[in-house]
């Protein structure tokens, strides 16, 4: 929470900070203010025993506006003392406080929207709810999801990811009535089918994991997809099963899963999309 | 850095502001947006931030630490382009200084008549000089696109945009050390294989080649056990490991052994049990 309060304090005094003189006199108090002179005064007298932790983030940078320039990695320094514990909070704060051109998506900050999901350090998973590693001589290496088309250094297009999502038909469809004309029941034996399903965010970590959604996303649908699949299919009161497995039985939307399993190991949200299309290909062979 | 606009040039200035900023608010209109919802409201709220403050923890370590301070967060933020390197930008305190002076220097002018200002000249002056102060003076200039303009320049943006990279970053472990790739990888060896020796096997009476079993076996008889062994593991263990994680994978069609922490240890006892069992068939056997 140093990067939000820290963000404040910058805003507070705002037209200060271009002028030294004020700088020293109000920034001093502010914790979490980071600033040259904040630092050299802070490590001389108030927190002498909190050594400066400074790590550095390797960031991967494509601007649209230049398009000619390739892709590059920016390397940008924090110190950890004055950072949130998580990867989101040393990216909102170098945002914040170094380079205002960095680009990425959040919203909820807490693993419920999905927002930012990137490659951190090797793997698929949410900036928010990723820690960073506190050992400082470690870079650590941010880029976007893996094989997407970059509308902006840490912004993926997701297009033909919500477009495969919409393919799916992802609402329950049925023909008869409910028996009491309100709600369409099941057990709880039913419900409890689709836990681990229903608490799917589409962050796309699991698709954009996956080898073989890279090679083909034109046609496979990938991980995410086919949870989501699994979920309509799993659903008691959903009665277009046999239509929804008819759309997937063909070479490409499903079997192009090798159970490579990198889904199920980057889930962020602990979720199993691998045994969620080994359920459906269960299903569809027997 | 930015030039203060003083005296009556307000409305020339501006207009260059406006101008200017007309030329990269398309580009800022255009990434972005049209993505999806999701997009619009993260990228949107992204673009929002507040712009650079001037501090870091290293002076090495940013690049743009040197730009001088904004004033916060101001009306026009949301349409700033990301580069900051142009400084035509007024900020509306600016502009209101720049409009006040305008005002009253025509008002002194109405007051006191003289040669070259008529009376109502200059009181059309000051009507038109508080019709601008009741108009909101827009320091953002927008401009509205057709759908089908829009989407023409979304098209050529997609064109240009790079592929993030996949293969070269991802957990090495997970993609180059994968078991199904392994188990693709030695499977096509063997057919390959298959297909080579058995033409070879066919082609050699007409080329005098001796390829039956009792030779090949003679010719590595006679070679010392550590390159015979190496031979034998070489082909022993892409079997030994093919046959290993096929079982594995047999188990998975069955959807067991799904669990995260089993599919990592598994990944590591298919590697182990195929070394294992290479090297008893290569020199044991």
């Amino acid at each position: 929470m140093a990067a939000l309060r820290s963000s404040c304090a910058a805003r507070l005094f705002g037209s200060a900070t271009s002028r030294p003189a004020f700088r020293l006199a109000a920034a001093a108090p502010v914790r979490g203010f980071a600033q040259l002179a904040d630092a050299a005064q802070e490590s001389q007298t108030a927190s002498g025993d909190q050594k400066a932790r400074i790590k550095t983030f390797q960031v991967y940078r494509w601007n649209p506006d230049t398009p000619t320039e390739k892709p590059t990695m920016q390397s940008y320094s924090l110190d950890l003392n004055k950072t949130g514990p998580m990867v989101l909070d040393a990216l909102i704060r170098i945002k914040n406080e170094l380079d205002p051109t960095l680009t990425f998506r959040r919203s909820c900050r807490e693993g419920i929207c999905g927002s930012c999901a990137m490659n951190i350090n090797g793997t698929n998973t949410l900036a928010c709810l990723c820690r960073i590693p506190t050992e400082v001589n470690a870079e650590m290496k941010i880029y976007p999801l893996p094989h997407t088309y970059v509308v902006k250094d840490l912004v993926p297009d997701l297009t033909q990811f919500y477009k495969q999502y919409k393919s799916i038909k992802p609402y329950l469809q049925r023909d008869t009535p409910s028996p009491d004309g309100k709600e369409y029941r099941q057990s709880k034996a039913d419900r409890r089918k689709l836990d681990g399903l229903y608490e799917c965010i589409l962050c796309a970590c699991c698709s954009t994991s996956c080898p073989s959604y890279w090679w083909n996303s034109e046609e496979y649908l990938g991980p995410a997809m086919l949870l989501q699949s699994y979920r309509w299919l799993a659903d008691s009161r959903d009665e277009r099963t046999a239509e929804r497995k008819d759309a997937l039985n063909n070479s490409m939307s499903l079997y192009r899963c090798h159970t490579i399993l990198n889904c199920t190991r980057t889930c962020p949200k602990g979720l199993n999309p691998g045994l969620a299309i080994a359920q459906i290909k269960k299903e569809m062979a027997f | 850095m930015c030039s203060q606009p003083t005296g009556p040039k307000w409305s020339s200035h501006v207009r260059a502001a406006n101008e200017s900023k007309l030329a990269w608010s398309v580009p800022q209109l255009v990434h972005g947006p049209f993505e999806s919802p999701a997009l619009l409201l993260a990228g949107w709220a992204e673009v929002s931030q507040p712009w650079c403050r001037d501090v870091s923890d290293q002076s090495t370590s940013s690049p743009t630490s040197q730009k001088s301070a904004r004033p916060p967060a101001s009306l026009t933020n949301h349409a700033r382009p990301p580069d900051r390197h142009h400084c035509n930008g007024t900020t509306p305190r600016e502009t209101m200084i720049a409009q006040r002076v305008g005002t009253t220097a025509l008002r002194r002018v109405a007051a006191k008549p003289n040669a070259f200002f008529t009376a109502d000249v200059a009181r059309m002056g000051v009507l038109a000089g508080s019709l601008h102060k009741a108009t909101q003076t827009r320091l953002v200039a927008t401009q509205k696109l057709t759908s089908a303009d829009a989407h023409d320049i979304l098209n050529k943006q997609r064109l240009q945009r790079p592929v993030s990279p996949h293969l070269g970053i991802y957990d090495k472990q997970q993609t180059w050390f994968g078991g199904s790739v392994w188990t693709r990888l030695t499977g096509m060896g063997f057919s390959g294989g298959l297909y080579v020796f058995a033409t070879a096997y066919l082609a050699a009476p007409l080329l005098g080649w001796h390829l039956e079993s009792a030779s090949i076996a003679a010719a590595v008889g006679a070679l010392p056990l550590a390159v015979k062994g190496g031979l034998k593991f070489i082909v022993a263990w892409p079997f030994v490991f093919h046959c290993v994680n096929g079982v594995r994978h047999l188990c998975y069609d069955m959807a067991v052994g799904f669990k995260r922490k089993t599919i990592v240890q598994t990944g590591w006892y298919i590697w182990g049990a195929s070394l294992v069992g290479g090297l008893y068939l290569a020199f044991f056997l």
